[in-house]
């Protein structure tokens, strides 16, 4: 099981795995650190490169990367007031106004604990999820796989951003690249126009670098410039006092749990969690008059709020190889070009594989936590880089990963052609979560929708009597009218922010 | 016409488009869809999303703040820097379009000379001793 403490212990006793985790770490504090520059994008342009190593130690960078860019998005959101990821919005009502205070150094202390708290709260009930979840992988036929497929895409209305419509359109036109290539059930070429490249469909990585890479780096280009650091920010003192500590420990285990319930919901990142949790921890709060002008407990809720949505975010995409957000779709489109399938089986025939993950991120979270408490100076440092050395960075790495990937200058062209047409699409508003979540779940749906139906000699009452697939088939069609259902719309009470793009976490 | 509604409009062809071509595909038997199944479907729903968008196009993302000639002058950069990716020697070739992108975003020849040739050397012995990339 992946509770062993055997499997647990093996990656954490490799120097192997603890020198990926620290470059994963490393890039994951560029990437998260700097406004504009996304764990997903950081994900993206790495994961080429992943090729080249054994999938254990692939996922620790891929990993080590996602969890320290979330903790790392809290830095600007400290200091600059702008969030580095969406998931430190939250971040910046409390933490911004701590840092004006002089307080910065605690700020950013707490930021590192709260990272640190959330993600190792959430890896726990990953653990504990594991045995039930590998029990049901049993019961899962072609009917069941084509209802979580369904469900998976049914949370495209939760990753479209401000328009559903936009968002459906994005996802189809992901469905559709997804049956570009051979017929998996009868071999017949579709929409291959006589290219044999295109025989084995359209390459998933250079496609991800292309939306969360080149075009980022346009939409960057062409946004406002990013506030600089004041040259004389205090970021000493980062360690709270015992009796700040005593009244905060309620509101960081509250914000962990949001956090983590927030992050197994498909669709609802990381983002939402950490706005959540800062909210509940206000109502319960002896001193809700100080939440958005410095409040400690509102800033360790939104960092703990944030950071655990990472393990609940994992339960629904290992378990159910459901991306929850733009950033897990990229780890599953990792993990399948390493011949690994997320999903029911994977719990049961890979416990080895569970446990090292659950090993990896605790690894992260550890190394991000040191890196939190002794390198924020560093941190303070990277937001002085200039845009220009980035984005070329970012545009020279992503090109030459995807063509190193198969070397073939056809997914160079791919992942050039998706990043204008990203960029593009974006301006106008057409959120790109939902084409990679498409993407990914597409060829899934397909297959088993047509191998359940050959399995019932055509009955589609197939997917209603298996109670897995019609549980699953509820909760997509309850996840569709959702937005019909409950139009509660803002909570006016929240401080003013930009509102999250499901796109870029 | 609005920037969406243009898009609504390009989807719509395509959807006609998908639709004529899946015309082609071989049917199914019975009990087990052909190829063209979820093509088509796809097709009809492309369409009708395209219809909705034309409809209710929303809104599209804030203009351009900065760098309005930058980034159409970059993306037809990195079109040339595929097109000679097998003609260049890849040093070569990111080096120069490393720098013709520094200089469009801004940067003084000096900085864009240190970085255009410091970030090619790194990305040639990263690529070829480091993952034994051929170009």
């Amino acid at each position: 099981m992946p509770g062993d403490p055997m499997l647990l212990l093996a990656p954490m006793l490799s120097p192997d795995a603890w020198l990926y985790v620290l470059i994963g770490v490393a890039l994951g504090v560029l990437f998260g650190s700097l406004p504009g520059f996304t764990a997903t994008m950081g994900l993206a342009v790495l994961t080429p490169f992943t090729f080249w190593v054994a999938p254990d130690q692939a996922m620790a960078m891929l990993l080590g990367l996602l969890v320290s860019a979330i903790f790392s998005g809290g830095v600007p959101a400290i200091l600059l007031n702008t969030p580095g990821t969406p998931a430190s919005i939250a971040m910046t009502w409390d933490g911004h106004p701590l840092a004006r205070q002089g307080r910065a150094g605690l700020a950013l202390g707490l930021n590192a604990i709260g990272a640190f708290l959330g993600i190792f709260l959430s890896l726990v009930v990953l653990l504990l999820a594991a045995l039930p979840l590998s029990r049901l992988a049993l019961r899962f036929g072609p009917a069941e796989y084509f209802a979580v497929a369904v469900f998976g895409l049914s949370t495209i209305v939760g990753v479209s951003g401000g328009s559903m419509l936009k968002g459906l359109a994005t996802g189809v036109i992901g469905l559709l690249l997804a049956v570009i290539g051979l017929d998996a059930i009868t071999g017949y070429p579709r929409f291959t126009f006589g290219q044999p490249e295109l025989l084995d469909g359209v390459s998933f990585i250079p496609v991800m670098v292309g939306l969360f890479g080149i075009a980022e780096v346009f939409t960057q280009m062409a946004s406002p410039p990013r506030q600089q650091l004041d040259g004389d920010t205090q970021t000493s003192g980062m360690l709270p006092t015992r009796e700040e500590a005593r009244t905060l420990w309620a509101h960081g285990l509250r914000g962990s749990l949001m956090g983590i319930w927030i992050g197994i919901m498909p669709a609802a990142g990381a983002d939402v969690g950490a706005i959540l949790a800062w909210d509940q921890s206000r109502r319960f709060s002896k001193t809700p008059e100080k939440f958005g002008k410095g409040s400690l407990e509102g800033l360790i809720a939104a960092t703990t709020g944030a950071n655990a949505g990472i393990g609940g975010s994992l339960v629904t995409t290992l378990a159910l190889g459901i991306p929850g957000d733009s950033a897990a779709a990229v780890l599953i489109g990792a993990l399948l070009m390493h011949g690994l399938q997320p999903g029911p089986l994977l719990f049961r025939n890979r416990p080895d594989l569970v446990a090292t993950i659950v090993a990896l991120v605790f690894m992260a979270s550890l190394v991000t936590l040191v890196w939190g408490l002794i390198g924020a100076r560093i941190l303070g440092k990277i937001l002085k880089i200039r845009d220009q050395y980035l984005w070329a960075t970012v545009l020279a790495v992503a090109l030459g990963g995807s063509y190193a990937l198969n070397q073939s200058t056809g997914d160079v062209w791919t992942a050039v052609t998706a990043g204008i047409f990203g960029f593009l699409l974006r301006q106008q508003g057409f959120p790109m979560g939902p084409l990679v979540l498409a993407l990914i779940l597409g060829p899934m749906a397909e297959s088993n929708l047509r191998r359940a139906l050959a399995l019932s000699e055509g009955s589609l009452a197939t997917f209603v009597t298996r109670p897995i697939s019609l549980l699953f088939l509820v909760l997509a069609a309850l996840t569709l009218l959702w937005p019909l259902i409950s139009r509660r719309g803002n909570d006016s009470r929240l401080p003013d922010s930009t509102i999250p793009d499901s796109d870029t976490l | 016409m609005t920037g969406p509604r243009i898009v609504a409009c390009v989807l719509g062809a395509l959807a006609l488009a998908i639709l004529i071509t899946t015309w082609g595909f071989p049917p199914g038997s019975q009990g087990v869809p052909g190829p063209g199944l979820v093509p088509r479907l796809l097709g009809v729903a492309l369409l009708a999303l395209s219809g909705a968008l034309l409809w209710a196009p929303g809104t599209s993302a804030p203009a351009l703040v900065r760098h309005h000639r930058a980034i159409p002058a970059a993306m037809a950069l990195l079109v040339a820097y595929v097109l000679l990716w097998r003609v260049v020697p890849y040093g070569v070739l990111t080096g120069l379009v490393l720098l013709t992108f520094f200089r469009l975003t801004g940067l003084a020849w000096r900085g864009a000379l240190i970085g255009a040739v410091l970030m090619a050397t790194s990305l040639q012995v990263l690529f070829e001793r480091g993952l034994g990339v051929r170009f």
